[in-house]
């Protein structure tokens, strides 16, 4: 991983005149939680972006227009008619992803 | 037909999951390897009592780690699949990036032959 001991973000930090000193990513107790939560986060968004696009092409598209006629706005569109619609795959892939 | 499949799965996934099992209610003494024997729920004890740790802080960290990460990966994923989802302008280097990052994702972890990315980071620290 191009990341693997932050020390990329450290020379470019460095390099670029923010910090002085490279900061230890890893063995800082302010910055490690939040590298970990980074490389989890990095790790994962490929997994869940592809079962949700397939997921996605499963919601029919005449319930789109309809509610554009009924005058819904992206986001009802969004919370009303997109997630319910993916609900039992964001439940399965947030369990899998949680479980390992 | 799916045998061979059946094999690598029971090999390299099903066997460490219950070897590890079995694994945490025995006795393990770094020095001298042979001699292991069921305690029971012992190291589990261990581990809460222990006056070294602060457990209540390890679960704390532990949970505060899964719920950001869960969080963040399903939004930024979600985000990403919905930008796929309907073909505009730009289309082309969004798909095109979009794969990359797979690709560099699966590079990453099969390079590392099961071994986590965690570890990886934390290996080279």
């Amino acid at each position: 991983m191009f990341n693997g001991q932050f020390g990329i973000i450290n020379d470019i930090l460095v390099r670029v005149g923010i910090i002085s000193n490279p900061i230890g990513f890893l063995s800082d107790p302010k910055f490690a939680m939040m590298s970990v939560i980074i490389a989890n986060v990095w790790y994962g968004i490929p997994y869940f972006a592809i079962m949700l696009l397939a997921a996605l092409q499963s919601v029919p598209n005449e319930l789109y227009e309809a509610s554009r006629i009924d005058g819904a706005n992206r986001f009802k569109q969004l919370f009303k008619i997109t997630i319910p619609y993916i609900r039992p795959t964001i439940v399965s892939t947030v369990l899998l992803r949680r479980c390992g | 037909m799916m045998i061979p499949a059946f094999i690598l799965l029971i090999v390299f996934t099903y066997t460490p999951i219950i070897r590890g099992g079995v694994m945490a209610f025995q006795r393990y003494n770094m020095f001298d390897l042979s001699d292991t024997g069921f305690i029971g729920f012992g190291n589990f004890k261990a581990i809460i009592t222990d006056r070294n740790f602060d457990f209540v802080r390890i679960v704390i960290n532990t949970l505060v780690w899964v719920f950001f990460s869960l969080i963040f990966q399903f939004g930024l994923g979600f985000g990403l699949a919905l930008l796929m989802r309907n073909p505009s302008r730009g289309e082309e280097s969004t798909r095109l990036s979009f794969s990359i990052h797979v690709w560099q994702v699966g590079i990453c972890h099969r390079s590392h032959l099961g071994v986590d990315v965690q570890r990886s980071v934390w290996d080279n620290q």
